[in-house]
């Protein structure tokens, strides 16, 4: 029980800022960004695998719940749900290649289903083209009908939480340290008897279904999704979460996705392109805290990579 | 036109070819993998704007001053940056050069604006035509440029790195670094030239490529990525690897877009490189290696 206690400040942070709707929103947005870059973490961190496409379970995810909600009117707790196994099943194909090819090979058969992905949800009628879909309703469960973003703050959070523990079970399981093993060296592992094709599946099917959620609450917490939202710079960017917020740690992707995403808000002001700032602050990052900017605050526990 | 679209494509595919091989290059002997590759010639396709429509230079000599200046963005992006960093994983690589990346896109942004900027070709005489009993081709000037520049480059590296002691060296240190510092070689050196020779070829890449694109920020963002597929679909080791995956690159793509689907060109040349890679996961020239546990 000691180890989920760190989660009580998040259930309390919102409560000071319930005035103001627009604060709550810009931290549903973190939650689902961690969301998905929890995804990313476990296929890269855990399982040692390279991927260049996740935006594209992203988008899975956004485009299966938005078309179920908006045209088909069926409720919000039903189409997260079937978009995130619909993209579990779509991340167990792009698993398979994982078994014949690594690496830079990886990152290329990822990267190309992820342009894929997009381009094909361009051309579609029942994906609105490149204009996209646009009114998707706030989720709602049958007692939350509001349209209130802390509604929205506490659904992501549970699942981050949920995800928290499930993460912290399997870590110390045998298949925690089968994935371990398999990302050190898939030879040795193999030699050890770990079946390198289920957890690489597994590996990718997690993922996938993590990043189809987290796509699934993005559509209904903007509103508006069109293909040009989930390009390759989404990818980069969940990655870019994980390694600057800290490999291997929960916490560590929360900080790196408040980062990410509140950093653009906090400097929208200016008439400053913030690219600079954002990869300047990449750069130094990684020059002078390599394991993430959880090192700053030691807090959690950052499993080495090897 | 079955030959037309074939030329066109070797013509893409010699562009993506010549991108490969600078992202080869630099990462056999440094073993860093430059996701800003692209990004910093845009930056020397800006500055060949600037020196060519704003200061009014002469066309060779503002090429040949955006084509230094990329050397040198490229050999202090190395030296001062990744030098000490390169032997993080490959994760953080990625995201240390995304950073770059980004920093590069919003200087352009900064410096020069959103806008798309022109720059003519070099080359706009008539172009070359050639009839023969299977159908015509059509070959314009700036393409020919491009072809004899691009094969240019290709021959000037394959002399410089087999016959030069310099270029020996530079393969020594690619293939064992450790070794070749006890036989005397400046790996040092080795590095900074290899990626001097990059980023003067990404430079050349950016110049030659702007008359079709324009000039803005992401102009170099495709031919970034279907360089570095390039690079792998070739192998990752050796300039016949980049230039055979280069070209095939550019004329898989240009057929599909012509007999396939024109929405979905990537799409499909996308897929048929993934099969590719399946069928042979080393790549076309790439040679599997026997590894130590």
């Amino acid at each position: 029980m000691k180890k989920y206690l760190w989660f009580t400040p998040f259930v309390l942070v919102p409560l000071p800022f319930l005035g103001y709707p627009f604060l709550i929103s810009i931290f549903v947005l973190i939650g689902i960004y961690t969301i998905a870059a929890i995804g990313m973490d476990i296929l890269t961190t855990w399982a040692g695998q390279i991927s260049l496409g996740n935006a594209a379970f992203f988008a899975i995810g956004a485009y299966t719940s938005a078309i179920m909600i908006v045209n088909f009117h069926i409720p919000f707790l039903i189409a997260f749900l079937v978009s995130g196994f619909l993209s579990m099943l779509i991340g167990i194909l792009v698993g398979l290649p994982a078994l014949r090819v690594s690496g830079f090979y990886l990152a290329v058969v990822t990267m190309a289903f992820g342009i894929a992905i997009q381009q094909i949800i361009g051309v579609f009628q029942i994906t609105g083209g490149y204009n996209g879909i646009r009114n998707i309703p706030a989720p709602s469960f049958w007692i939350f009908k509001a349209s209130n973003p802390i509604y929205q703050y506490y659904i992501v959070l549970f699942i981050i939480f949920l995800a928290f523990v499930i993460i912290s079970r399997v870590s110390f399981s045998k298949s925690g340290l089968a994935l371990f093993a398999m990302r050190d060296s898939e030879i040795a592992a193999t030699a050890f008897g770990v079946n390198l094709l289920k957890y690489k599946l597994a590996a990718f099917a997690s993922s996938a279904a993590l990043t189809g959620f987290a796509g699934s609450l993005y559509a209904s917490a903007i509103g508006f999704i069109s293909p040009s939202q989930f390009d390759l710079t989404l990818s980069l960017d969940l990655l870019a979460i994980v390694i600057v917020g800290g490999a291997g740690s929960v916490i560590g992707v929360m900080i790196g996705a408040a980062f990410f995403v509140g950093l653009p808000f906090l400097l929208s002001g200016y008439n400053f392109s913030i690219t600079i700032i954002q990869g300047i602050a990449l750069i130094l990052i990684l020059l002078f805290l390599p394991k993430g900017l959880v090192q700053a605050f030691k807090i959690g526990k950052v499993r080495k990579k090897a | 036109m079955i030959f037309q679209q074939i030329i066109a494509g070797i013509i893409t595919g010699a562009l993506y070819a010549i991108v490969a091989l600078g992202l080869v290059i630099a990462y056999k002997v440094t073993g860093v993998m430059n996701f800003a590759y692209g990004y910093m010639g845009m930056i020397s396709a800006y500055i060949f704007f600037t020196c060519f429509s704003v200061i009014g230079m002469n066309y060779i000599f503002a090429f040949l001053i955006s084509v230094a200046f990329g050397a040198f963005v490229s050999y202090a992006v190395e030296r001062g940056l990744l030098r000490p960093v390169r032997n993080i994983s490959p994760a953080s690589m990625v995201i240390i050069t995304l950073g770059l990346l980004l920093l590069l896109e919003g200087i352009a942004l900064q410096v020069w604006g959103n806008n798309y900027q022109q720059i003519p070709n070099l080359l706009n005489g008539l172009p070359l035509i050639l009839k023969f009993s299977g159908g015509i081709i059509v070959i314009p000037q700036q393409n020919l440029l491009i072809l004899g520049l691009v094969t240019g480059v290709i021959i000037a590296l394959i002399l410089y790195l087999n016959l030069t002691f310099q270029g020996k060296a530079m393969r020594a240190v690619a293939q064992n670094e450790e070794v070749s510092k006890l036989m005397g070689i400046n790996s040092s050196l080795m590095m900074s030239i290899s990626w001097i020779i990059s980023g003067a070829i990404g430079s050349l890449a950016a110049v030659l490529v702007a008359p079709q694109t324009f000039v803005y920020p992401d102009m170099m963002l495709s031919l970034q990525i279907m360089g570095f597929t390039a690079a792998v679909l070739g192998g990752f080791e050796s300039i016949p690897g980049s230039i055979i995956g280069g070209i095939s690159i550019g004329v898989i793509e240009n057929l599909v877009g012509t007999y396939i689907s024109t929405n979905l060109k990537t799409t499909f040349s996308l897929a048929i490189i993934v099969a590719i890679l399946l069928i042979k996961p080393e790549g076309l020239l790439g040679s599997a290696k026997a590894r130590r546990v």
